[in-house]
Parts: C-alpha cells; sequence; structure tokens
C-alpha cells in the first residue's frame, strides 16, 4: 500500500476561504493529499464539505473576486501552482491536467463541433497541424468508446446522448495526454447504468495511461468501487484518508462511519430506520472550536469541544479525531 | 459600487456547490446601495413638490412677470423665466405633475390590464393563449406614435387622453412579460402542489403565480415609467401633447427652442429634471431587478 | 391485447389505487410524439408502498402524474376506491384531489418563496375553507410530526431552510388534508446521504402513523428496496417486472432489472466490479421506441422474437409478474 513513484500532486495544508459579508468563509481550510501516477484518489463529502473548492482551488478554477485568502502549496510534477501566474496555471490546465465536471451539456460549448472541441487544445497546447490534431481526436473518441467517431467529429453536443457527450469531455480532457485527470461528480447526471459505463471506462483509461485520477462524488459506493485512496471532507477539512479498502474496513472517524451507516442496505429488515446524523453541517463563517463534527458526534467529549484533532495515524491511514472508533469510548462521552 | 455584490460574482460562487446557499442568500439580498437610495430620494422630492405644488409659495405658472424676460437666475426667479416671463422654477414643478401623473398612471393602467392577460395566457396556454399574443404582437406592430397620434386627434389633447394612449401602448409589453414569467412559473412544483390540493386555476393564479410574478413587474414598471415619462415629453415638444400653455416639460422645452442660442437655460433646466427623473427611474428599477434576480435563485 | 393484460396481469381485487393500461403522450418537435408511458398497468393495495424505479426516460414520473390527474392520461383508467379518475368532470376531480397528495423532488422549487411556512402548509385547507382554529391546530400537529418546531419556524420563509427541512414541509402539507395515497416523486434523490435517511426515517415513521397508501417514484435502487412493499421496474414506458420487493430485488426475472441491480455501485471495496460491461449503450428514444420489447435493443438475451412479439405480464413467482419472453428463473425457457 506505499506509493511506489513519486506524486504527481501533493498539496499541503491547501486554503481557499471566500469572502463573505459576515467575514471569511473556510470553504477549504488545510487540506494535505496527494496522488500517484495510476492511482485513483477518491474525495468524498456531502454539500458543502469544500470538496469542489478543493478541486477548483488545484487549477485556479475559483472566481478571483470572490477568494478572501488562499493558503498552503500545490506542487505538480514539480511546479508550484498555488500563487502562480495565471499563464502558468492555464498552460498546465487542459495540457498537463485534465478536467470532467459533472454536467456534459454545460461543459460543452453547445454551437461548437465535437471535433473542432476536441482539436482545438492539442492544436493550441501541442502545437499539432489539424491532419494529426483530428488524426488523434478519431483514435480519442475510440478510447473513450464511441462508435462511428468520424461522423461524430461533424457532430454538435446536443446531438449526443448523455453518456456519449460525457464520453467526449472526457476525450478532451485527454486531448493532451495529461498526466493528472480532475473529475468532478462525472457520473452524477448520469443514469445508473450509464454510470458504471462511464466508471469503467475511467478506470481502464487511467490504467492504460498511467494517469493520475482525483474522483469527488458524493457517492460512497462510486468511490467503492473506483479508487485506490479516498479521503473523506466534513466543512473543509479532511477528517479521515487512507486506502479505501481500510477506510471502508476499518473506519475510524465516526463522521466516515455515519455516511456509511446512512446508506440503506440491502440486508436490512423492511421499514428499519437508518442511522442519522443528528443537526446540521455548521457555519464554515463561524465553525466550532474544537473538532468541527463536534456537535453532531455521539462520542464526542470536552476535548472535542476544544482542541482541534489533528489528522494522524500510522502506515497511510489517518484520521482527524480524539476517540477513533475502535479505541475505547472518551471518559466523559454524552449519554 | 465595490460594496455592491457583483452580479456575476454571485453566479460564479453559485457555479461552485460547495457553498452553503444560506450564505449565498444573504449576500445576493445585500443592501440596495447607495445609487438606489439617491435615486429614490430624487423621485421623492420631485413627487412631493409637484403634489404640493397649489401650496408651495411659487409664482403663478401661467402669470408672466413683464418685468424679467427671458432672465437669468435671480433671487425673484430662481431658475429665471421665460421668453413671456414667466416663471421657470414653478412651471418645472407644474411640469412634473403632468409627467409623473403620464409616468405613474399610463404604466398603472398597462400593468394592471397586461399582466393579468399575459398571466391567464401563460397559465392556461391553448387558444387563449395564441389569440391573446396575436392581438399583443399586432398592437406590437403598429407604430406607437400613430397610435398616439389617433387618440390625441379623435379623442382631444387632454391629460386623461394621453395617459390613456401610452398605456395603451404598454399594455401588450407587460402582457408578453407576465406571459414570459408565469410559463415558468407554471413548471415550478409549488403550482402543482397547489393544483394537487384541488385549488382552482384562478385560486393559483392569485395566490400561487401572481406574488411572484408581480415583483419584476413593478421592477419593469419603473422602467417603463421612464419611457413613458420621454415619450410624453417628445409629445408635448411636438405640440401633440396637452395644450401648450400647460406647463409640461415638454412644452416648457419646445418653448425656449427659439431663444436656445440667446438663453440655453430655459431649454437646459426642464431638461435636467426630466433627465434625472428619467435616470433615477433607470437605475431605481436596474438595482431592483438585479436584486430580484439574485434572490429569486430561479431554475 | 390490452386488455389481456389486464386481466391475466397482476392486478388483484380491492386494491385503492388500480392503474389500468395507461397511455401517456407529449408532442415532440417535428410533428412527433414522446410515448412517455404505453399501456402500463398496476395497482397498489390501501396501506402499502410500492416503488417505481426506472432510469430517465422510463416514463415513471408521468405515470405519477397521470395518477393525479396532473395531467390526466391520454387512455387508460386510473381508479380510486373503484372510482375512474379519468371519466370524472373538472369540478369532480378538483373534489377528490385532497385523496391524492405529491411530495417533489426539488425541495425548494417545490415551496411558494413569498409564502410563510404556515402558509405553505395551511393553504391546502384554505382551498377547503377549513377554519382558522382547524387550520392552526392541524399545521402545528404536523409540523411537528415532521420534525419542526411549529413556533420557531412557522412564520420564516423557504429560503431561510435547508434542503431537508424544505423537504419536511412539503411532506407535511402533502400530509395535510389526510391523503388516502401519497405520490413521492424523486422525494430524497436531491438531498445529501444523511440529510437523505433522515428523511427517508421520517417516510417510514409517518406511513406508521398516518398510514398513507404510497408510490415511491426514484430512481435510486437501495432507496426504492428499503422502504417499499412491492416494487415495479420501468423502462421506456413500459413496465418490465413487478413484484414484493424482496423477491425483485433477490430474484429479478426482467434482465434489465438484473442489469440495473448490477449497475448500482456497491459501498464495500471488497466487491470490485467487474471490468466486463454490465449493459451496453443507452435508452432509445421514447419517440421512436423500438418494436416488440423495448428493452431488445440493449439486452443480452434478446432473440428475433423479442423484436417481433410485445412480451406480456406473466407470473413467473407467487406475485411477481415479469414482461419478457427469456426471464431469468429458473426452469423458463432459455434463448
Amino acid at each position: 500500500m506505499t506509493a511506489q513513484s513519486a506524486p504527481v500532486l501533493e498539496m499541503h495544508e491547501l486554503r481557499t476561504w471566500f469572502a463573505t459579508p459576515e467575514g471569511p468563509l473556510r470553504a477549504v481550510d488545510g487540506v494535505s493529499l496527494g496522488v500517484e501516477p495510476g492511482r485513483c484518489l477518491g474525495v468524498v463529502g456531502e454539500s458543502g464539505s469544500g470538496k469542489t473548492v478543493l478541486l477548483r482551488s488545484i487549477v485556479g478554477l475559483l472566481p478571483r473576486r470572490a477568494i478572501a485568502s488562499t493558503g498552503g502549496t500545490v506542487c505538480f510534477e514539480g511546479l508550484e501552482l498555488a500563487g502562480a501566474p495565471p499563464a502558468v496555471i492555464r498552460d498546465v490546465r487542459g495540457r498537463r491536467i485534465g478536467m470532467v465536471f459533472q454536467d456534459p451539456m454545460t461543459s460543452l460549448n453547445p454551437v461548437m463541433r465535437v471535433g473542432t472541441q476536441l482539436t482545438d487544445g492539442m492544436r493550441h497546447h501541442l502545437g499539432v497541424g489539424r491532419q494529426e490534431a483530428r488524426r488523434r481526436a478519431r483514435a480519442l473518441l475510440e478510447a473513450v468508446g464511441i462508435p462511428d467517431p468520424e461522423r461524430r467529429l461533424r457532430d454538435y453536443p446536443h446531438q449526443l446522448s448523455g453518456g456519449m457527450r460525457q464520453r467526449v469531455t472526457i476525450a478532451i480532457a485527454l486531448a493532451c495526454d495529461p498526466s493528472l485527470l480532475l473529475a468532478d461528480e462525472p457520473t452524477t447526471a448520469l443514469d445508473v447504468t450509464v454510470q458504471s459505463q462511464i466508471l469503467r471506462l475511467l478506470g481502464r483509461l487511467r490504467r492504460q495511461r498511467n494517469m493520475a485520477v482525483i474522483l469527488v462524488t458524493h457517492d460512497m459506493g462510486v468511490v467503492a468501487g473506483s479508487t485506490d485512496d479516498l479521503a473523506v471532507m466534513y466543512a473543509g477539512k479532511v477528517v479521515e484518508q487512507g486506502p479505501t479498502a481500510t477506510v471502508f474496513s476499518a473506519t475510524r472517524h465516526p463522521y466516515t462511519r455515519a455516511l456509511l451507516e446512512a446508506i440503506p442496505r440491502a440486508d436490512a429488515r423492511p421499514g428499519e430506520r437508518l442511522a442519522t446524523i443528528p443537526g446540521q453541517p455548521p457555519s464554515l463563517v463561524d465553525p466550532p472550536s474544537g473538532c468541527r463534527f463536534a456537535p453532531r458526534c455521539p462520542r464526542a467529549a470536552d476535548r472535542c469541544r476544544a482542541e482541534e484533532p489533528p489528522l494522524a495515524g500510522a502506515d497511510g491511514h489517518r484520521f482527524a479525531c480524539w476517540f477513533p472508533l475502535g479505541d475505547p469510548e472518551p471518559p466523559a462521552a454524552a449519554t | 459600487m465595490s460594496q455592491q455584490p457583483d452580479p456575476n460574482l454571485l453566479v460564479a460562487a453559485e457555479a461552485a456547490p460547495s457553498l452553503p446557499s444560506a450564505t449565498l442568500s444573504l449576500r445576493a439580498s445585500a443592501r440596495l446601495g447607495p445609487v438606489f437610495w439617491l435615486s429614490v430620494g430624487w423621485l421623492a422630492l420631485v413627487g412631493v413638490l409637484a403634489a404640493t405644488a397649489s401650496l408651495l409659495p411659487l409664482r403663478d405658472p401661467n402669470i408672466s412677470d413683464f418685468s424679467s424676460l427671458a432672465a437669468g437666475p435671480s433671487a425673484h426667479h430662481w431658475l429665471g423665466t421665460d421668453a413671456v416671463g414667466l416663471d421657470l422654477l414653478s412651471r418645472i414643478i407644474y411640469g412634473a405633475r403632468v409627467s409623473l401623473a403620464v409616468g405613474l398612471f399610463s404604466i398603472l393602467i398597462g400593468l394592471a390590464v397586461g399582466a393579468p392577460l399575459g398571466a391567464v395566457a401563460g397559465y392556461f396556454r391553448g387558444k387563449v393563449e395564441a389569440a391573446l399574443m396575436t392581438v399583443a404582437d399586432a398592437m406590437l406592430s403598429f407604430p406607437a406614435l400613430i397610435l398616439l397620434l389617433f387618440i390625441t386627434a379623435f379623442f382631444g389633447k387632454t391629460l386623461v387622453n394621453i395617459i390613456i394612449a401610452i398605456a395603451v401602448v404598454t399594455v401588450p409589453v407587460f402582457l408578453r412579460l407576465a406571459r414570459a414569467n408565469t410559463l415558468v412559473l407554471a413548471q415550478r412544483e409549488f403550482v402543482l402542489a397547489a393544483r394537487s390540493t384541488g385549488a382552482s386555476s384562478w385560486r393559483v393564479l392569485w395566490r400561487e403565480v401572481a406574488p411572484n410574478i408581480l415583483p419584476s413587474l413593478l421592477t419593469f414598471g419603473l422602467l417603463a415609467a421612464a419611457v413613458a415619462i420621454v415619450a410624453e415629453g417628445a409629445l408635448s415638444f411636438m405640440g401633440l401633447s396637452v395644450p401648450p400653455q400647460t406647463p409640461t416639460w415638454g412644452n416648457i422645452i419646445a418653448g425656449g427652442r427659439q431663444e436656445i442660442q440667446t438663453d440655453p437655460l430655459i431649454v437646459l433646466f426642464p431638461s435636467v429634471a426630466m433627465f434625472l427623473t428619467v435616470f433615477a427611474l433607470n437605475l431605481a428599477g436596474e438595482r431592483l431587478r438585479s436584486m430580484i434576480d439574485a434572490r429569486g435563485g430561479r431554475r | 391485447m390490452t386488455t389481456a393484460t389486464v386481466e391475466d396481469g397482476p392486478l388483484r381485487p380491492g386494491a385503492l389505487l388500480r392503474v389500468e393500461d395507461v397511455v401517456v403522450e407529449f408532442p415532440a418537435p417535428g410533428g412527433r410524439v414522446v410515448h412517455a408511458v404505453s399501456g402500463v398497468s398496476f395497482d397498489v393495495l390501501e396501506g402499502e408502498t410500492l416503488g417505481l424505479v426506472g432510469e430517465s426516460g422510463s416514463g415513471k414520473t408521468s405515470i405519477g402524474r397521470a395518477v393525479m390527474q396532473l395531467p390526466p392520461p391520454r387512455s387508460g383508467r386510473v381508479l380510486l376506491d373503484g372510482v375512474d379518475l379519468t371519466t370524472l368532470g373538472r369540478r369532480q376531480v378538483r373534489a377528490v384531489r385532497p385523496r391524492l397528495q405529491m411530495v417533489f423532488q426539488d425541495p425548494l422549487s417545490s415551496l411558494n418563496p413569498r409564502r410563510s411556512v404556515r402558509g405553505v402548509v395551511g393553504e391546502p385547507m384554505r382551498v377547503w375553507n377549513r377554519s382558522r382554529p382547524d387550520i392552526d391546530a392541524r399545521v402545528d400537529e404536523l409540523l411537528s410530526a415532521v420534525g419542526l418546531d411549529p413556533a420557531a419556524v412557522g412564520d420564516r420563509r423557504p429560503s431561510q431552510f435547508s434542503g431537508g427541512q424544505c423537504q419536511r414541509i412539503s411532506i407535511a402539507r402533502a400530509l395535510v388534508l389526510e391523503p388516502q395515497v401519497l405520490v413521492c416523486d424523486e422525494a430524497v434523490s436531491s438531498l445529501d446521504v444523511s440529510v437523505r435517511a433522515q428523511i427517508l426515517n421520517l417516510l417510514l415513521d409517518l406511513r406508521e402513523r398516518y398510514r398513507p397508501t404510497m408510490l415511491f417514484i426514484a430512481h435510486d435502487l437501495s432507496v426504492v428496496r428499503h422502504i417499499s412493499d412491492r416494487v415495479a421496474v420501468m423502462y421506456l414506458g413500459k413496465l418490465c417486472e413487478i413484484g414484493p420487493a424482496a423477491s425483485v430485488f433477490g430474484g429479478p426475472a426482467h434482465p434489465y432489472t438484473a442489469a440495473l441491480l448490477e449497475s448500482v455501485p456497491v459501498p464495500d471495496p471488497s466487491v470490485r466490479p467487474s471490468d466486463e460491461e454490465v449493459l451496453d449503450g443507452e435508452p432509445p428514444s421514447p419517440v421512436d421506441p423500438p418494436s416488440g420489447c423495448r428493452f431488445r435493443t440493449r439486452c443480452p438475451r434478446a432473440q428475433p422474437r423479442c423484436a417481433e412479439e410485445e412480451p406480456i405480464m406473466r407470473a413467473v413467482a407467487p406475485e411477481q409478474f415479469v414482461a419478457c419472453h427469456f426471464p431469468l428463473t429458473a426452469g423458463a425457457p432459455r434463448p
């Protein structure tokens, strides 16, 4: 489970705060993660956990005026992206880092042919000629499983089905042979049978190209089947991270377990009540002191409300909890 | 300007789905800003002056002071007099009555007739919609100026007729706007929920649709009032509105145009009054509109 | 043939809600027709919950609307307590409406933004001219029943609430008239996992307390399995399979049901999805559905017969019915 090669991307204490009239909103608040070539890192969390903002922070895709402050480092293939000039980030984005978003309809330009959208990036970033770009585009469409690529190159996005469109956005993301693919809920807008096709495709492409993938999703089922490593986010912080299998089988953070238990299980008795998390996620403008999950945590003790737990652990499995699962209950646990 | 929430920024922030929506709505409903309140202040000032004109210590707008013809501003005549010695300040304030009455009442009539018809067209669809939209399109295609000419020519140049003429022109505009808004709203699930309780169509229109289309219609009304005031000014200027001796901003400008080279102030003062009023209406309407858009969060 | 479906099919005597051979069609651009629902029959016994699953374009939402008579179906019958709603006049339909209520997918869009919570929940009673004290008492009762404090939330606007809270308000409104049938159209689909669990638990609690008959429409199989007594699976406007939840999920007879179940990502990393595609392609357009069995274009078991002859509903197990020439059950003919 140890990394064989240097990470493609390594973030350290990444921080993105948004400006609001009430004060800074700590959307991403000190996240350190990395991903190695050929591996898939899953980032899972509920809405407001900061997972999408995290992904966009890596490639500087957030409105500058909305940001109150940023911090930390993002090292991509030896290049520091945090605070780099926009021109540098633009060059990396699309060429060395590909991106796939949730809604394939809005991430494709509706008035441009598929072929043009596919070849534009190649010609701009790689400087290849029209013929060569065209040839590569056909090969890419084949690689993402689109039949009759020659005809599809001349199509407009609205002529394609939802699954085909997502395949096209994946092809565009792969056009310049990136070493890192950022996928933000790539299958959330798709039907379940198409979702399984797209997830399989992403896995196959990753292995063929030895590409690193960061997959952001809210679906524990998707991360279980498609990722090697997993980071669970809550209220702008990573609360647990490690090899996916370990996080699932030896869950240490109470929030991770709550997320897993909230999913209806196949073997549940009819009408059985699901485990739920009481209350609401905290305000990110004025987060609770100590552990941010403490107000909703069944195991919270005084220490949790006073001191923030560090993300620590062994063998690559880290968790931010004073009284992790598997350890004895805290002495002053709430009833 | 820097304190205003930038609409682009809000859209961008909304595009980042991980931001808590509560914060966004707070931001969207942030203050209307000083520009809005300055505009409202000006409109209120003009309104109060126009309403209380007869109570104010103003000179009679129709009695000439032959001792000062086409005179510049003085202690006697704060804004000076026109070519026949009429007090400009008094005439501009009395003129505001006409302009504001036209702006207010023509738009209210247009709204009162157009909005319900538009809501009905958008909600019931089908033949009702087809018929109403055909009529509205025909009215929009007919040159407005000729329509106004007809009405004043056949029914006389009275203030009421001018108001009605302009109202007729605005009816199809409100109708279209109300229909478009209703079409979107009728798809919203709370309208479906209301229908599923067994509420009658009229009840749904009145209680669910109307309160949601009214804010944007009223906001548009502010912008339309600005257009109506300019239109009345233009009609007055061409002598097609109320008789020239009645003080209106258009009439004063028309009366002053012969002396524009020697006494430009006669044209300037009413023009400035009209400009500021129209500008204030536009600014206030625009601010309200962007606030409603940000708040509505329509999907 | 259509009447044969009704007679031989899964309809049971004495059902509270009975949908017979319902057809829903919409006009499409170019004078064509979207065949949203093409002859679907099922029933729901009093107090029972029927889960209706299918992917986008399956017609499940159209069925829900047809049951509500919003709008009435193009043809077929919808019987509530033996009364055919499709034959009633406008006024009579209005009078019946309180007995059928609906909860929608989009929590915010379901609530009039310009009305207070109290106004939203009480409105259905106001439509029927109930007295003010009655309304106040009933609204208080239901807000408490859905877990909201009437005194604290009553005067606030929907925009001040989270998605889960809005859905609670919607549920309270749907129950205020004591409906016999509650149609939930993707009522938990847009919610976060932990909130979804809360709302599912709430629905289970309310079902025990108010005993509504439920039509639970969703694309999420784990949710449907959790809440339903019986399950109906739809594909491209047709019913594929219907039966007790345990039978349909435990031993799917229709190849589509089986593929759907296999496509659902399992939240367990030890169950790695196979590299083999569960199901190729995407559903065809409902404007031009395939002849015979509508699933045959994607079905791994399809035979020439499937293109020529439309399969009718027949029993494969007690109370389990399937519309397939070659169902996946022991003893059935193999292609």
